[in-house]
């Protein structure tokens, strides 16, 4: 609803082929999720919580 | 000597530079400073797994181990990530951030050419000794740079590529740059998960790391600048019933 007015039933969004609408937004958080683990382990680096930096 | 520490760093040394080379055609072709800049940062990476192979095969050698600190574990991510702020941040940006990068590299090649090794210090902490490893760098300072280039490249490549997917995905377009994007993102984070897992005493993992992290920057990279057939995005389905 916007308005007032009641929203169309139908949509003109373009979607991917089917397997990637699934596939692609899962791997987006994992790839999120890794990011920042290995921020997390560079940032431990730094404070030298890791033994060594390379 | 190993296949570990000694072909597989090779092969992603070639694959490296095979890619390398692909990306300056490229540029000659197109023009992009993202595309100079990724080359160079690829050229790195190569000299990186050469270094790492020359080890397992022949040994320390100290020229070679400062061409891997150098570029191997310090410039390659930040290089690359470079690149990739040429596509995503406004161009006064990019060129101050590159004059930036190109000061910390003459002074990161500076330390690193100028430092006191010692080799048999990668036996310490849980280094076996048999990969390269920054242990051997006695002069203190040095591997504080590491960490400081390695940030700034993965948030800068990682990120960069994982923005780019989604920008894509969202819209629903250029089916084949998003896949491409998350291929680059797992292909750079690759070596730092090695690097991690090398860091918890697992062997080989850094190398294995690197190996797989070259193959999938390379399939990334063409994967998003070759449009796939019979892909274009569709629209929705009409809800049942309609």
């Amino acid at each position: 609803m916007k308005n007032g007015e009641p929203s169309k039933p139908t949509s003109s969004k373009k979607q991917y082929p089917r397997v990637y609408e699934k596939v692609i937004p899962i791997a987006l958080v994992i790839l999120a999720l890794a990011t920042i683990f290995v921020l997390l382990v560079i940032a431990a680096v730094v404070l030298g919580i890791f033994p060594g930096s390379g | 000597m190993t296949f570990t520490n000694t072909v597989v760093p090779f092969i992603s040394s070639i694959v490296s530079l095979v890619f390398a080379v692909i990306i300056f055609k490229r540029y000659a072709d197109r023009r992009g400073k993202h595309l100079l800049i990724w080359g160079i940062g690829m050229v790195f990476y190569g000299v990186g797994g050469f270094s790492e192979a020359y080890f397992g095969a022949f040994g320390w050698n100290s020229l070679i181990f400062r061409m891997w600190y150098l570029f191997g574990a310090i410039l390659v991510a930040a290089w690359l990530g470079q690149g990739t702020v040429y596509l995503l941040a406004k161009r006064k940006w990019a060129n101050a951030l590159t004059a930036l990068l190109i000061l910390g590299s003459v002074y990161a090649t500076f330390r690193v050419f100028t430092a006191e090794l010692d080799p048999t210090l990668m036996t310490s902490s849980v280094h076996t000794g048999s990969e390269l490893s920054g242990h051997a760098i006695v002069t203190s300072g040095i591997r504080t740079l590491t960490p400081i280039f390695n940030l700034y490249g993965t948030v800068a490549l990682v990120g960069g590529a994982v923005y780019s997917a989604y920008i894509f995905w969202r819209k629903r377009i250029l089916l084949h740059r998003t896949l491409g994007n998350l291929l680059i993102a797992v292909g750079a984070l690759a070596p730092a998960f090695g690097g991690a897992f090398s860091r918890f005493g697992i062997p080989g993992a850094l190398y294995l790391g690197e190996f797989f992290g070259a193959i999938l920057l390379f399939a990334g990279f063409i994967r998003a600048t070759v449009p796939m057939k019979n892909t274009e995005p569709q629209p929705a389905p009409t809800p049942a019933g309609d």
